[in-house]
């Protein structure tokens, strides 16, 4: 058992649990929370690889930059399609009065 | 071994917090417990030895996702009549079988790639440490951000672009009327606002320049100038939504078009694209991070109030 190993396994549950409930939820803003914890298992999992993959510095060891700096664009790029979601998620309901994507409720 | 008993509980929480987030009765609260699963992550940030990642995930996962999150919680449902905003809505039975089939295929595959990594680390950490001294920063992960991967943060920039257009294309002009600030909220909140807000301001320009030798940049600057127009937008004083539609598109645009200079700049010389002169990199880091950190936080808080008048009025 090291950190490594931890974290990858918590990052892989988080991936799993997530898709699992992006799937069957049909709440769209649920959805929405779903994709966010999916995108957060894939920056851990990242985050796990870089620290694995260190090299010994002057204090302790340092991490792979690399992995960070993708993790850094990416958590910008998660919070601006939440949001386009959101405002795509609020028209729908304002069009169809539901919060989901079922065609029989929403096409009135 | 301390450390590995804390890495364990800390990555006992975050599972769990996660499974209460996406499972929990009410919308409210999956959504607060999404917020405790974000300034965990945060936590684990830090256990992984990346301060950058931890200020970010704070910062824009939790604080601004979150943000988000309850304000649309609280507006949908709003005249509509149909389910209340603290109603959960039932899980489709007949997808929770293939959901949870197909959820356990990919946590599978994505477990057996992480135990079959190679023994022996494979990494481009040696590299860039290597050429850290000649990028004209100090800080590896903002050498990769500014300097051996610009353009990463260039096409990021423009897909912040993209989704502030889209959203307010489909939100509508974000520009409601508001009650005066003074009078909307309470004396209170008032005085930590009026505290907060300049701090907020000072504090990202600190954070920015930090960015050259430690954890920092135009990502955390950028989240902490959008916190501070969210707070002010939530307390009724129009921040961006009162900027004339030419200066809220130069500040949208200011990002991407600093790397479209520094592109055009690079090659007019014969230089490769977005490679900076050696003499004179960290100006010009300095210049694409001051215009980086203006983008980032005019786009975010345009995307929360395109979030937050989308579907009122029509």
């Amino acid at each position: 058992v090291s950190t490594f190993s931890l974290f990858a396994g918590a990052a892989t549950a988080l991936i799993a649990l997530a898709l699992y409930a992006l799937i069957a939820h049909r709440n769209l803003l649920r959805k929405i929370i779903a994709l966010n914890v999916l995108g957060s298992g894939v920056f851990l999992l990242l985050g796990a690889v870089a620290y694995r993959n260190g090299e010994p510095g002057s204090d302790g060891m340092v991490p792979d930059p690399v992995p960070h700096a993708m993790v850094l664009t990416g958590i910008v790029i998660s919070v601006s399609a939440t949001a386009l979601a959101l405002t795509l998620a609020r028209r729908i309901e304002a069009r169809s009065g539901h919060v989901t994507l079922s065609e029989q409720e929403g096409l009135e | 071994m301390t450390d590995l008993l804390f890495d364990a509980i800390l990555c006992a929480l975050l599972v769990g917090l996660a499974w209460q987030a996406l499972t929990s009765r009410t919308l409210f609260r999956a959504i607060v417990l999404f917020i405790g699963f974000g300034l965990s992550s945060a936590l684990a940030w830090v256990r992984l030895a990346a301060p950058d990642m931890a200020l970010a995930e704070a910062a824009i996962g939790a604080g601004l996702t979150g943000a988000l999150l309850l304000d649309a919680a609280a507006r949908f449902g709003r005249g509509t009549g149909s389910r209340g905003p603290g109603r959960s809505v039932p899980r489709s039975v007949a997808l929770r079988a293939p959901a949870a089939a197909a959820a356990l295929v990919i946590g599978a595959i994505v477990l057996l790639a992480a135990r079959s990594l190679p023994d022996a680390p494979s990494s481009l950490a040696g590299e860039v440490a290597a050429a850290v001294e000649r990028s004209g920063v100090r800080h590896p992960v903002t050498a990769v951000l500014l300097a051996f991967r610009a353009w990463d943060t260039f096409l990021e920039l423009a897909v912040l672009l993209l989704a502030v257009l889209g959203a307010g294309l489909i939100a509508g002009a974000v520009t409601p009327e508001r009650a005066a600030f003074e009078r909307s909220v309470e004396m209170p909140l008032l005085w930590l606002i009026r505290l907060v807000a300049p701090g907020l301001v000072l504090l990202a320009g600190a954070v920015l320049l930090q960015g050259a030798t430690g954890p920092g940049g135009a990502f955390q600057a950028g989240a902490l100038l959008a916190a501070g127009a969210v707070l002010l937008e939530l307390a009724g004083h129009p921040t961006v939504a009162r900027l004339p539609p030419l200066a809220l598109s130069m500040l949208w645009l200011a990002g991407v078009g600093a790397f479209v200079v520094a592109s055009v700049v690079g090659l007019a010389r014969g230089r490769l694209l977005l490679e900076l002169p050696a003499d004179a990199a960290a100006g010009w880091i300095h210049f694409l991070e001051i215009a980086a950190s203006v983008s980032i936080g005019a786009g975010l808080v345009s995307l929360f109030l395109a979030a937050r008048t989308a579907g009122e009025g029509s």
